[in-house]
């Protein structure tokens, strides 16, 4: 049961496009984090190489990123030479429109709009995809090559961007949302099993985990799987220890992320928070026992601590004491990784 | 069903501790309210007689406040007497520590409890919306004691009440206040099983601890007797990836409020007399008024067959 970091725990600090250095962060009306313990990459050092540094620093053992960040699919195989060098297991995931009707979809089929999908981090922001292509299905293929470029094991489908729809939309109403995400994963199997990955759909504040793995059990195939957030729930009104009860036969990995809830407060509507792994609300180490009951394969799952802070946090001192919080009370082997 | 107003709609101008025009509300950072449409009464009006007004002005059917609120006897029974006059329906209300230990119920909890349901009696309130006044210590969330110990002692201390209901044919109906589930007021209820121990629901509060507010509603209907209808819009995807609810106007956010009406329509022990309230408090920058007639405006377009006496 590896314990690995997620990529976008450094999110406000290694991403070009979000980056708390950059001139354009003064004006994002966030504070800025003064106090920092780790500094961004260098201008020369690939985001993903550092990715591995920060990884191998913390004793971690598994990498989850966006497959946008591996470059070229050459850049990508020497970004795996790098992982395999460092024994971590590598998973990728790539943002999508899972929604997307048929035609805007397309076929995983069409190499030539294959070609043309690309990651551009110019076009990336703090809440937009920099993916982009002539179809869904092609960004979705490119990814996946990538990853596998990468040696990756298996590519997370992340669907949860605001110019996209969500389970509290009503046009398109969630139960036809649903089925167009159910029919553009099905046409994804081919070409995931042609490259030996796994697909996983991940909860990314826009479904309920239970909503998705009603698509993962219609769809029933082994090479159809799930990551599971464990604060996602929070996003989207659902329980999160329910959460991992309903998904645990189909997880294959998760993210360890904590987050309080607020619930009464002066305004009345509450709030939530993101909170240091094991100061919130997410009954994490229950959600750990029910994995560890429930899953396929306890032994193979791939846990990845995601520390999302505010950007005025100093996120490597958060993912410390979170690492330390997991190895206290995750399983054994985890307080044997310390780095 | 009867509708009305839930008196907290205004409260960032009614509330002695939040009213906007105190100087102090400008120390607090909070953007100033411009273009109002209603201003609040000077402060030595009660503010329940402000809100009577209003309510007849509106053309709702009655409105929910606490009545320790009226301050003694013979001005509760003057406050219930001028409710009639203009007819009416007051929904009381109290707020009790539900998870009181015994000690705790036993020293001074129950008589404090005692108190306000004779306040509710004698302001002519015959369902009384309670709600739990210590919620930031034993909630939900809150693990000690457990969840399941909080419910047990809440049926322990609710059941020493319910003879003095019976007497003064009060009911109380517990509410889903931003600390527990309905699937835990329901439980508590149950428990309980007194005719005099109802609930009510909140159509937004089941959000904040993690419910579906349907299914919380689905639970709850059976037993519910009054309801607040508030409206969240729901913000699961931002900037910081924290998660946001935000006020909005009744029928504009992503409350099942019409689902919840049929539910009760259809499975509240009484929905002929069912107490409905709109409950918007908006943040205090914005025009209470607005949003309360926004609100009853959608409900009287949309909501006729719920509430009869609304029709246009």
């Amino acid at each position: 049961m590896p314990l690995g970091l997620s990529a976008e725990t450094y999110r406000w600090i290694a991403f070009p496009w979000m980056r708390i250095d950059r001139p354009a962060f003064g004006s994002s009306g966030h504070y800025a984090p003064h106090i920092l313990s780790v500094s961004p990459p260098a201008d020369d050092e690939g985001v993903a190489a550092w990715l591995i540094g920060r990884t191998r620093a913390h004793g971690l053992r598994a990498l989850y990123l966006d497959a946008g960040l591996l470059g070229s699919e050459a850049e990508a195989g020497v970004v795996g030479q790098s992982l395999a060098g460092a024994d971590i297991t590598a998973v990728a995931s790539v943002s999508v429109d899972l929604t997307a009707d048929q035609e805007s979809w397309g076929s995983p089929a069409d190499e030539n709009a294959i070609r043309a999908a690309r990651f551009d981090g110019a076009r990336a922001t703090s809440l937009l995809s920099g993916w982009t292509g002539p179809t869904g299905a092609a960004i979705a293929v490119r990814a996946m090559r990538l990853a596998r470029a990468a040696g990756a094991v298996a590519i997370s489908l992340v669907h949860g961007q605001p110019d996209r729809p969500n389970r509290y939309w009503s046009d398109p109403p969630l139960a036809g949302q649903l089925v167009g995400i159910e029919r553009n994963v099905r046409g994804l199997l081919p070409p995931a099993e042609e490259l030996g990955l796994t697909i996983a759909l991940e909860p990314h504040m826009d479904y309920r985990a239970a909503e998705l793995a009603g698509i993962v059990t219609a769809i029933d195939s082994p090479a159809l799987r799930m990551i599971l957030d464990v604060a996602d729930p929070l996003a989207v009104n659902e329980d999160p220890l329910a959460a991992a009860r309903r998904v645990a036969p189909f997880v294959v990995g998760t993210h360890l992320r904590d987050m309080r809830v607020q619930h009464l407060t002066e305004i009345a509507t509450g709030t939530f928070f993101h909170t240091p792994i094991g100061e919130g609300s997410v009954p994490i180490r229950e959600v750990l026992e029910v994995l560890e009951e429930a899953a396929e394969y306890p032994g193979d799952l791939l846990h990845f601590a995601e520390i999302v802070t505010t950007p005025d946090h100093d996120v490597e001192a958060w993912l410390t004491a979170g690492l330390e919080w997991l190895r206290a009370n995750g399983p054994a082997d985890w307080a044997e990784s310390a780095g | 069903m009867k509708l009305g107003a839930s008196i907290a709609c205004y409260r960032w101008m009614l509330d002695f501790h939040r009213r906007r025009d105190r100087p102090e509300h400008r120390t607090f950072g909070w953007r100033p309210a411009f273009l109002q449409s209603a201003s609040p009464p000077p402060v030595d009006v009660p503010r329940w007689e402000w809100m009577l007004k209003k309510v007849v002005e509106l053309g709702l059917e009655g409105f929910y406040f606490h009545a320790i609120e009226l301050g003694d006897e013979a001005t509760a029974r003057a406050f219930g007497a001028k409710m009639s006059a203009n007819g009416l329906t007051f929904n009381g209300g109290l707020g009790v520590n539900w998870a009181a230990s015994a000690d705790e119920w036993d020293a001074h909890d129950h008589a404090y409890a005692r108190e306000q349901i004779e306040m509710n009696v004698a302001a002519g309130s015959s369902i009384a919306t309670t709600t739990h006044l210590r919620a930031p210590d034993h909630n939900h969330f809150s693990t000690e004691p457990p969840i399941a110990e909080q419910i047990d002692r809440a049926i322990r201390n609710f059941s020493t009440l319910m003879p003095l209901c019976e007497a003064a044919r009060v009911t109380l109906a517990l509410e889903n206040h931003m600390d527990y589930r309905l699937s835990e007021v329901a439980a508590i209820v149950e428990g309980v099983g007194s005719p005099w121990m109802k609930i009510t629901i909140d159509s937004a509060n089941s959000f904040l601890v993690l419910e579906d507010p349907l299914e919380g509603a689905r639970r709850a209907a059976p037993h519910t007797v009054a309801v607040h209808l508030k409206d969240f819009s729901a913000h699961p995807l931002n900037e910081t990836w924290e998660p946001e609810f935000r006020w909005a106007p009744v029928g504009r956010g992503h409350s099942p409020i019409a689902e919840i009406l049929d539910l009760l329509e259809a499975e509240a022990p009484d929905s002929e007399t069912l107490l409905a309230q709109i409950e918007t408090g908006p943040p205090p920058h914005q025009d209470p008024d607005r949003w309360l007639r926004a609100g009853i405006a959608h409900l009287r377009a949309t909501a006729s067959d719920h509430f009869p006496n609304q029709a246009i």
